[in-house]
């Protein structure tokens, strides 16, 4: 039996079989390294059948609001594989079905969205390489008078400000989940150095196109990324004594590829792995970006060939095809099965991941060779996905407080560095974590007394057009302030039928009080339901 | 400000203005005949402080051999260590701090750290907060378990983490609050802050989450305290704080002992002390910044400082020799320190290991001969009075261990 899979364009209806699903369809029958590497030569863009049914999803009918019996199931998964629902978007997920719309997320690169790329062409940076971006915003000498918006701080400004625009108003909102999912995972510090400019690339050439890729790809393309061989050091790492009397090793990027990229803390290594692994990517450097497209070189005189074996396994090439065969050979560990499986079964179910799903999720990883996008469709089909028990079970990151708030009350974001400005303040500046380790997002790590009295904070500056580039149109809740009765209809266009009778009581008993639409709006961005997903 | 954003949160005119989050004066006076409360302020130098450039031991040739490029000069040369007790010397970007170690105020206790192997700066962390090297069991950490154990206490100050985060350090069963800055303790002024108050309190009040229970500790901090607000803060003794962000920090942490509020214990941390490249400059810059910032708590506390003790900690130190491209990678031992009246300074504690080739842990870094629970229960039993140390460091047998004396009988 082969599975078909429904990809909705508007009134049409496509069904397409990517090929992956028929060679996990055939249990036996796992594809190798050798005939992955021979699709992809083949063209990126998965093999598809394609017919068109027609379905009734024509979008006149779509409402502006969502109703309050809308299924609990379809609020769940977009408030995971998704920054929350739109009445749009719920819409769509309706008729499509979950699954169906699962499939047409898993393949963003058929989805269309003129409208995002509208919004980010007021984003010039955006779509330079980094040499466009040393050129054209360069470091301002000491004292010089600038033009501000020519200079690095402003390329940082852009690529962060595209992270909350896209959260909010992206149509591929599972790539926009993966991405922070993946960039966090693969961590680095936009803030400083050469990173003001090579961020902008990492995220969109390096990140951005792996998330559905295979892990391997991911792992391979941020070893080579200059972001991440300055980030962590590995640029600095060279033979001993090939750069002067004092140069040698660095392990910095060895010891981070193995415990936070790969096999993770427990995964058995040791300090002579370690320095294995070091070793082995000795001469893997910058060159200035202008004078080399990728930025990335690999030095052969810098390097040093003796490493001879990481973690009981033998290395068998020289030169630098010894960094290659580490990252194939960690890529493919179980350890590394096990560390991404938990850590993806983490983010998008539960903070204390259900075992079985982790092990099922583990073995699709390994019998896959770490196809990504297999591995998040397992995982958001799952029935324990779908399992009541984590419905309402995770607190919002401060990423996803900020953009679920926009998309609850329809916000508009135009320019995104206000909004962008709001996650720093509720403690996770975007792109700005300094540890390797990227932020934490489980419910601990993002709940303190500070933290929850600044999410009030934010709400009511959301609700009462206070973020700069954010609009934000009262014009459906005014009848509220003529004097009718609002708190249940506000919850139900921010929560649907997710609010407890608390937070009904405490709205209604406010409203009484004469609380105006505006605080009815932030009192619901504010409530106990809307900060849990 | 646009149209909407000047409109009303009230209906029917009652109020006008917007819903005014801005800052308060500190709003509970502070008690005139409180018992003097001693407290405890842990400064956590994220990413394994490199304790051989901190506290250098210039009196040692093998030092200089180690660290060809990136060794702090000898006392009276160009840039070079601040002279401690004729065989180390401090960092001269620290010189804020030498009048605290003249004055016997400031300690350090050097070949210190975790026995524990690792050198992964999360586990080492986590070790290290939780107060049980090795073990991956357990939530809570070894200054929540102090608190649980030095007795009940009605305030939600009792434990600050100046952190988005509540730390793990700070985590467990007895009260505390993080808080990144205090400005944020407020809900609004007025009717309308109010309104804004009970609603939370109806919508929060009886949930059982932890959202559910920080945000009635929150409404508890608010009601308490109004609104510590820093830009309000005026330091005493004439005291600069730095603006960064340990000077942000540490102003907050002295404004919160000020205010009286039962704070037994702080906690604070800084990060960026993963020095693998080009370590001379980035170690200089960020210890400055903690000199200068430390050197302004204490000024400002002044008298105070009699009942205040900080003390620093890492996750672990660095190698003994330099790596390859002028920084330290990953090590073992470290230096940490104290600051305080009940401080018997002016000493560098610790058994001094050496720096020969056999003497290094694992041929490469500064071993362990002060376990940092040595360091830690000598504060907490003599500076803070707390003698079940048994019960904050669980597998740690405190009599058993070599005293230090750091805290003066």
């Amino acid at each position: 039996m082969r599975r078909v899979v429904a990809l909705v364009l508007l009134v049409t209806a496509v069904i397409l079989v990517p090929e992956w699903h028929l060679a996990t369809a055939h249990g036996a029958e796992i594809r190798g390294r050798r005939s992955r590497e021979a699709g992809r030569r083949s063209g990126a863009r998965p093999t598809a059948v394609l017919r068109t049914v027609s379905r009734n999803c024509d979008p006149a009918s779509a409402p502006d609001r969502i109703s309050p019996s809308v299924d609990p199931a379809t609020i769940h998964l977009l408030n995971r594989a998704a920054f929350g629902p739109t009445p749009h978007l719920v819409w769509e997920v309706e008729c499509l079905g979950r699954d169906a719309w699962v499939d047409q997320q898993l393949f963003p690169n058929l989805i269309t969205d003129p409208q995002l790329t509208q919004r980010l062409s007021i984003y010039p940076t955006l779509v330079m390489t980094t040499a466009q971006l040393i050129e054209n915003y360069p470091q301002p000498m000491p004292g010089e008078e600038v033009d501000r918006t020519k200079t690095p701080a402003q390329v940082l400004a852009e690529l962060r400000s595209s992270v909350v625009l896209r959260a909010v108003h992206s149509r591929k909102q599972l790539e926009e989940v993966l991405v922070d999912f993946w960039f966090n995972h693969f961590n680095v510090f936009a803030g400083d150095g050469p990173a003001r400019w090579a961020t902008t690339s990492y995220l969109r050439d390096v990140i951005r196109p792996n998330v559905f890729g295979h892990f391997e790809d991911l792992v391979l393309a941020t070893a080579e990324s200059p972001s991440m061989l300055y980030y962590l050091d590995n640029y600095l790492n060279v033979r001993a004594g090939s750069r002067g009397r004092n140069s040698g090793l660095n392990e910095n990027y060895a010891r981070e590829l193995l415990e936070l990229h790969t096999v993770g803390v427990d995964g058995g290594y040791d300090q002579d792995d370690i320095i294995e692994v070091a070793k082995a990517f000795t001469g893997w450097t910058i060159r200035d970006p202008r004078a080399n497209d990728s930025g990335f070189v690999y030095n052969q005189f810098f390097h040093d060939d003796s490493a001879d074996s990481v973690m009981g396994h033998e290395i068998a090439t020289s030169g630098v095809q010894q960094g290659r065969e580490i990252i194939a050979f960690l890529s493919a560990h179980p350890a590394t099965a096990d560390f991404i499986a938990t850590k993806l079964v983490s983010r998008l179910v539960a903070d204390d991941p259900p075992a079985h799903l982790v092990r099922r999720v583990r073995e699709v990883f390994t019998q896959t060779h770490g196809d990504l996008r297999a591995v998040v469709e397992i995982i958001l089909k799952s029935e324990e996905f779908y399992d009541p028990v984590h419905r309402l079970a995770k607190v919002k990151s401060p990423l996803e407080i900020v953009a679920s708030s926009m998309r609850a009350i329809d916000a508009e974001v135009q320019l995104g560095l206000g909004a962008a400005r709001l996650v720093g303040i509720l403690g996770q500046p975007l792109l700005l974590a300094s540890p390797p380790t990227g932020w934490e997002e489980d419910a601990d790590a993002v709940t303190s007394v500070g933290g929850m009295l600044t999410r009030f904070e934010a709400a009511f500056r959301i609700a009462t057009n206070d973020i700069p580039g954010v609009f934000v149109d009262f014009d459906r809740w005014s009848f509220i302030d003529a004097g009718s009765l609002g708190a249940d209809r506000i919850l139900v266009d921010v929560l649907q039928d997710r609010a407890g009778a608390d937070t009904r009581r405490a709205m209604r008993r406010a409203e009484r009080e004469g609380a105006s639409s505006a605080l009815l709006g932030a009192m619901a961005l504010g409530c106990p339901e809307f900060q849990l997903q | 400000m646009n149209e909407l954003s000047r409109r009303s949160f009230l209906r029917n005119g009652l109020v006008a203005a917007g819903v005014g989050f801005g800052p308060r004066f500190f709003l509970r006076p502070a008690a005139a005949e409180s018992a003097s409360v001693r407290s405890l302020v842990v400064l956590f130098q994220r990413g394994a402080v490199d304790g051989l450039n901190m506290v250098v031991p210039y009196d040692e040739q093998r030092y200089y051999d180690l660290r060809p490029t990136i060794a702090i000069p000898q006392p009276g040369q160009q840039n070079g260590a601040l002279d401690l007790d004729g065989r180390f010397g401090l960092h001269p970007a620290m010189s804020p701090l030498m009048p605290a170690f003249d004055a016997g105020e400031l300690a350090f206790v050097h070949a210190c750290g975790s026995h524990d192997p690792t050198r992964s700066h999360f586990d080492g962390q986590d070790f290290m907060e939780k107060g049980t090297p090795g073990s991956k069991n357990g939530k809570d950490g070894w200054l929540n378990r102090h608190l649980q154990s030095a007795g009940p206490s009605e305030s939600i100050y009792r434990g600050v983490a100046l952190s988005t985060r509540m730390p793990l350090i700070l985590a467990g069963e007895a009260d505390a609050l993080a808080v990144g800055n205090l400005s944020q303790l407020s809900l609004g002024t007025g009717e309308v802050g109010q309104l804004i108050r009970d609603t939370i309190e109806g919508m929060y009040g009886d949930r059982d989450d932890l959202p559910g229970a920080v945000v009635r500790d929150s409404l508890e901090a608010v009601a308490i305290a109004g609104n510590l607000d820093p830009a309000q803060y005026v330091p005493r003794n004439g005291a600069v704080y730095p603006d960064t962000p340990a000077g942000n920090q540490l102003v907050q942490i002295a404004q919160v002992i000020r205010a009286d509020v039962g704070m037994e214990v702080a906690f604070t941390d800084l990060n960026g002390w993963d020095t693998h490249s080009q370590e001379v400059g980035a170690l200089g810059v960020l210890l400055a910044e903690l000199a200068e910032a430390t050197a302004a708590f204490r000024t400002d506390l002044g008298e105070d400082l009699a009942d205040v003790c900080l003390v620093t900690l890492s996750e672990f130190g660095r190698t003994a020799a330099e790596n390859g491209s002028g920084g330290t990678d990953h090590g073992h031992g470290t230096a940490m320190f104290a600051l305080g009246g009940t401080v018997d300074g002016g000493r560098i504690y610790g058994d001094w290991p050496g720096l020969d080739a056999a003497d290094l842990y694992q041929g490469r870094d500064l071993p362990v001969t002060t376990d940092y629970r040595t360091f830690l229960s000598e504060v907490i039993a003599g500076h803070l009075g707390n003698a079940n140390i048994s019960e904050i460091f669980p597998d740690f047998d405190f009599g058993a261990e070599p005293t230090l004396g750091i805290i003066r009988a």
